[in-house]
């Protein structure tokens, strides 16, 4: 039985064998190559248009099985073209005649279909070895579109089976190998070209079943579009390219997965070049993406899967959402998810393409970054898909010496940003960014923000919280280098901002709202010569500040709280301190260069303490409110400030390094304005004395100017004043130091002189009301009138007083035209003074007169002299002029040993008989003094029964000319005698008489009258002064 | 014997008195013991006096209005606080470059003009 079948399949199969032998030996008898080939060659020069050949065209049973094959070899299509030399791709092109040469042509056909219903049905195409070289000229004019014949230029030929009826393609399977092309499309401006492409196409649609896959691999492809200039707008240079799309389901509905992968190339946009050589040094893929899908077609809609990744190299975006096209109910809609790996950023910049980093040059940047979000809305002309971002960054560091001048370290940020990237204005929404936290290190200072970000598209609105935990000598980098300024301690600074972006870059203070608090913890800070230390401060900031009327431009305002604040200025000596201080201030926009710095305060501590050089004050309470206006081209600091600002200071005290005990300052409270400085109240205690000063001072900075004069009109009173203390800070106030300096030169001053300089363009007016003074160790009362410093003029004007022996009258004045040559001159009037007193108060009486001391009594005196000084107040004698009147009623004469030893020259008996001391009637001298000579006009002088004239000189080389003469005796005797040579040791002989008829207007000579006329100008010109 | 004095006195002829020429007298003069000294007579009867070794220039030094009778030369200098000295000279010997005077005490002051 076995055997049997055996030999009949044999049988069969040898039949079958011979069968299909018969067959293809008698197809290939009846399709013989050349006939088939020249069938093809026939059939195509009815159709094509250009030159074309097929070389060879034979039958294929095996290669297409089950379907038969024709294949083709050297297709060969020509259409000559011409690339104008002068286009930019005519020398990148390579043209050529050949539109297209196919090695092998493979075509498979169903043989059942055709033997069944006479249908040409292509099922496989296989294409080996082609070349393909497309053009589009400037004009439009296409090799392509001349391949075939129109209707009308084809020639009828005599109908074959064949043409009969069209092939019907329903492919299943393409497969392109070794594909090389160039399409160069100059209407287009683009350059394409490929070599060695291997496209596989398998496909199955059995309706409504569709399956296929698509593998395309090009190992080179590269692009080159231009711009209407010819300049380069996308160049494309790939390698390794590589598509798979697989797919099945039904036409409407498919499901499938396309993968597409970039091993290397170099991509440029315009001039900027995308890919770099890091990118291509990498191992990994340059660009792969994985494309999990759903299409449905019917609405045009697509899904992304899960799965869904873009990666560049080894950095992953997930995508995944719908997407659907364009349809007539609407535009295009995007729903989209996507999400990164965690990236690390420094080695992403290291590979990013140098026209995206190159604004980071200088910069390291690093930290671990990773942004999910969506994309979701429709897409339209002008209209983008609403994206939410979510930026996560962590272990963050930046360092960019130029810009930071310390590395930020330990950033840690999450944001969320929703963005409406819509150009249209009908789509046009808000964007913006919810700052969760960025937070950050420098150094030792931590800061942190959070807030919100509208408008982030266009000019952002920013609502922020900022914290900072700031180490002040970490700020001092980021200042000015010209600032100079040292810090340290620390602040902890809590700040809301809500401000535009513009506003903050434009340095706009005014549209910027912020406020906050600085909480400062051992505030040391050094500003070029300023010094400021507290050990605990509180700042709280506002911007805008409100304003009031006089504040209108002021937008910043501070408030300053602490425990203690010490400022130390080196330039000016002034060493500060406020106890529990309270200062306000306000400032307008300091950042515009075209406003002046300036500044409204209001300060008040508990306890200030200052010290300026060798001045210490300290004061109780301080309350300092005003403003000042900086203006930078002058030197002298008020000018600098314009300060306008009331003070009152309680209780104080100021010690001076040459005041022998500290001034207490009772009550200090003034006004300062550049045009006036108005002292309401100075009341001071320095030792026993008190002083009350009030008044006003005008022009002060017109004076510090040069364009006028400083003016004054101050009151001092007092109860007690200690006019020699006084005059012991006042010595050498008001110096100008270079003036000073010239005229030391000038006048070889030694640099141990230092007198007192009145002040040129002066003005100041002193009036006193001294109820008890002491002056030059003299008890004065009442004392009362003006002191006047008048452009270089130092006047005591008209000060009357009264002391415990007379009233007194003094003005006095003092100039210092050079610093070697002062003037200082007196108008003294004693007026009922005791004999005594007066010698004591004005020794040099005891010169003018010196037998004056032999008196008893009250007498009026009178003295004008003045006298130059050189820089030591040393007095310059031939300057020295001066003119004295003492005139007494009821004088004693005192038993003194010039009366006794005049009246023993003169033979004086019983002179003092019946009184030890003999009254005077009246007594008139008048004196003068020119340089060293001391001129004593005659006068009488009445002792008991005799009468005496005395005149005559002497001087300050005690040399003498006296001549004394009895005019009155109890005998009938004219005696004189003149008195010569030195005042110690005298000369003394009988003269001549010379006064006898002197007080006898009748009988007075010519030089009698002259000299009586020269006396009564000499006093009457010293009492023309007394009030 | 008094009576010849009278008689002597009575009858010796009065030296011709020397009359001051004011002229003369304006100008720079220095005295003769300190050359330093310098006294301005001016025309307009204003002077000065200043004396170079106490470091006071001309201009800086003690104004002075002067006159003269006869051989009187009447100076009266003046201050700043409005006080005056007064000198009365007699002239005892004037040219056009020097100067002598004497004060009422006998004593001699020569100037030289500059």
């Amino acid at each position: 039985m076995k055997k049997g079948w055996k030999i009949a399949l044999i049988s069969i199969g040898s039949l079958l064998g011979t069968a299909i032998i018969v067959i293809v030996i008698a197809l290939w008898l009846v399709f013989t190559p050349a006939r088939l080939t020249s069938i093809v060659n026939k059939l195509a020069g009815g159709i094509l248009q250009c030159e074309n050949h097929f070389e060879r065209v034979e039958l294929s049973l095996f290669k297409t099985y089950p379907n038969l094959g024709l294949k083709v070899d050297n297709v060969v299509l020509i259409n000559p073209y011409q690339i104008p030399s002068d286009h930019p791709l005519a020398a990148k092109a390579q043209p050529n005649d050949t539109l297209a040469h196919i090695s092998s042509l493979v075509v498979g056909i169903d043989l059942k279909a055709y033997l069944h219903d006479k249908a040409v049905v292509v099922r496989e195409l296989w294409l080996d070895g082609v070349q393909a070289n497309l053009y589009t000229a400037p004009d439009g004019w296409s090799n392509i579109s001349s391949i075939f014949k129109s209707s009308d230029d084809q020639t009828p030929s005599e109908p074959t089976s064949s043409e009969s009826t069209l092939p019907q393609i329903d492919l299943q399977k393409i497969t392109l190998h070794d594909f090389s092309a160039q399409y160069c499309n100059l209407q287009q401006q683009m350059l394409a070209r490929l070599h060695h492409a291997e496209l596989h196409l398998q496909g199955q649609y059995h309706d409504p079943a569709l399956s296929g896959k698509l593998l395309l691999v090009l190992p080179h492809l590269m692009v080159d579009m231009r711009d209407s200039l010819g300049a380069p707008s996308i160049y494309a240079n790939l390698h390794n390219l590589s598509t798979r799309l697989d797919g099945k389901g039904t036409i409407n509905d498919v499901e499938g997965c396309l993968k597409l992968a970039v091993s290397k190339g170099d991509v440029s946009i315009g001039d900027d070049t995308y890919t770099t050589s890091a990118m291509n040094e990498s191992r990994r893929d340059l660009v792969s993406l994985n494309v999990p899908f759903h299409a449905d077609m019917d609405r045009m809609a697509f899904t992304m899967g899960e799965k869904t990744t873009l990666q560049l190299l080894n950095y992953q975006v997930g995508i995944w959402g719908d997407v659907s096209l364009p349809h007539d109910q609407g535009p295009m809609q995007v729903d989209v998810h996507y999400a990164t790996d965690r990236w690390q950023v420094a080695s992403l910049l290291a590979i990013l393409p140098s026209f995206i980093t190159q604004s980071l040059d200088g910069m390291q940047v690093d930290g671990r970054a990773r942004i999910t979000g969506t994309a979701q809305g429709p897409v339209s002309d002008g209209q983008l898909p609403r994206v939410a971002a979510q930026v996560e960054f962590t272990h963050g560091f930046f360092s960019a010496p130029k810009m930071l001048p310390m590395p930020v370290r330990q950033i840690d940020a999450l944001l969320t940003a929703n963005l409406n990237l819509s150009s249209s204005v009908d789509f046009k929404g808000p964007s913006t960014v919810e700052i969760d936290h960025i937070t950050a290190t420098a150094n030792r200072s931590k800061l942190s923000l959070s807030g919100q970000v509208d408008d982030l598209l266009d000019d952002m609105l920013i609502d922020a919280d900022i914290q900072g935990q700031l180490h002040l000598p970490d700020l001092a980098p980021f200042l000015p280098d010209t600032m100079h300024v040292s810090l340290a301690g620390s602040s902890l600074a809590k700040l809301h901002l809500h401000s535009r972006l513009s506003a903050i870059t434009d340095m706009a203070l005014e549209d910027v709202q912020a406020r906050g608090t600085l909480d400062f913890n051992k505030l040391d800070v050094i500003y070029d010569s300023i010094h400021a230390t507290s050990p605990r401060l509180k700042v709280a900031l506002q911007l805008p500040v409100k304003q009031n009327r006089k504040q209108r431009n002021h937008l910043i305002g501070a408030h300053i709280t602490g425990g203690e604040l010490h400022v130390d200025m080196a330039n000016t000596g002034l060493n500060a301190q406020l106890d529990d201080p309270d200062i306000r201030v306000t400032l307008p926009n300091i950042l515009d260069p075209n406003q002046p710095l300036a500044a409204s305060f209001n300060i008040a501590s508990s306890h200030v303490q200052a010290e300026m050089d060798s001045m210490l004050v300290y004061s109780d309470t301080l309350t300092l409110r005003g403003s000042v206006r900086n203006d930078s081209t002058q030197q002298n600091p008020l000018l600098q400030w314009h300060p306008d600002v009331d003070i009152d200071l309680q209780r104080g005290v100021l010690a001076m390094a040459n005041m022998d005990e500290p001034l207490r300052l009772t009550h200090f409270q003034f006004n300062y304005k550049p045009e006036v400085c108005d002292i309401s109240h100075a009341d001071l205690l320095w030792g026993v004395s008190d002083y009350h000063l009030s008044g006003k001072v005008y022009n002060i900075e017109d004076w510090l100017n040069h364009t006028a004069m400083l003016h004054g009109d101050l009151h001092f009173n007092s109860q007690y004043a200690d006019i020699d203390q006084l005059l012991t800070i006042l010595s050498g106030m008001g110096t100008e130091p270079d003036t000073l300096a010239q005229q030391r030169i000038e006048d070889n001053v030694p640099k141990e002189a230092n007198p007192f300089i009145v002040p040129k363009d002066v003005r100041v007016t002193l009036h006193t009301n001294i109820n008890r003074c002491v002056a030059f160790g003299n008890d004065l009362n009442e004392l009362a009138g003006s002191i006047t410093v008048n452009d270089g003029v130092a006047v005591l004007d008209q000060v009357g007083f009264t002391c415990k022996a007379a009233r007194m009258q003094l003005t006095g004045i003092y100039k210092s035209p050079r610093v070697n040559h002062l003037f200082t001159g007196i108008d003294f009037h004693l007026l009922d003074i005791t004999v005594e007193e007066l010698i004591a108060m004005v020794p040099s009486i005891d010169t003018l007169v010196p037998m004056l001391k032999a008196f008893q009594g009250r007498a009026n005196f009178h003295l004008a002299a003045e006298c130059n000084l050189n820089a030591f107040y040393q007095p310059k004698m031939s300057t020295l002029i001066g003119a004295a009147a003492i005139n007494g009623k009821d004088l004693v004469v005192m038993d003194n040993a010039t009366i006794a030893s005049l009246a023993k020259l003169l033979q004086f008996k019983n002179w003092r008989e019946h009184d030890n001391n003999i009254g005077i009637d009246s007594l008139s001298v008048e004196a003068q003094v020119f340089r060293k000579e001391i001129t004593v006009y005659p006068f009488l002088l009445g002792l008991h029964n005799y009468q005496l004239c005395i005149g005559g000189r002497h001087t300050l080389d005690n040399l003498c000319n006296y001549h004394l003469e009895l005019i009155k005796c109890p005998l009938p005797v004219r005696l004189a005698v003149d008195v010569n040579g030195s005042l110690s040791k005298p000369n003394i002989k009988l003269g001549s008489v010379q006064y006898g008829e002197m007080y006898k207007p009748e009988k007075r000579d010519e030089l009698q009258t002259r000299t009586l006329e020269l006396k009564r100008l000499v006093r009457q010109a010293l009492e023309a002064n007394v009030r | 014997m008094l009576l010849a004095s009278v008689l002597w006195v009575g009858c010796h002829p009065e030296p011709e008195e020397l009359v001051v020429n004011e002229q003369m007298l304006v100008g720079t003069w220095v005295y003769s013991n300190n050359p330093k000294e310098h006294w301005r007579f001016d025309a307009d009867k204003r002077g000065e006096t200043w004396d170079l070794s106490d470091d006071v220039q001309e201009g800086e030094g003690t104004r002075f209005n002067w006159s003269t009778a006869g051989s009187k030369l009447m100076i009266d200098l003046y201050g700043e606080m409005g006080q005056h000295v007064y000198y009365d000279y007699t002239v005892i010997s004037q040219s056009e470059h020097d100067l002598t005077y004497q004060d009422i005490y006998g004593n001699t002051r020569s100037f030289t003009k500059k």
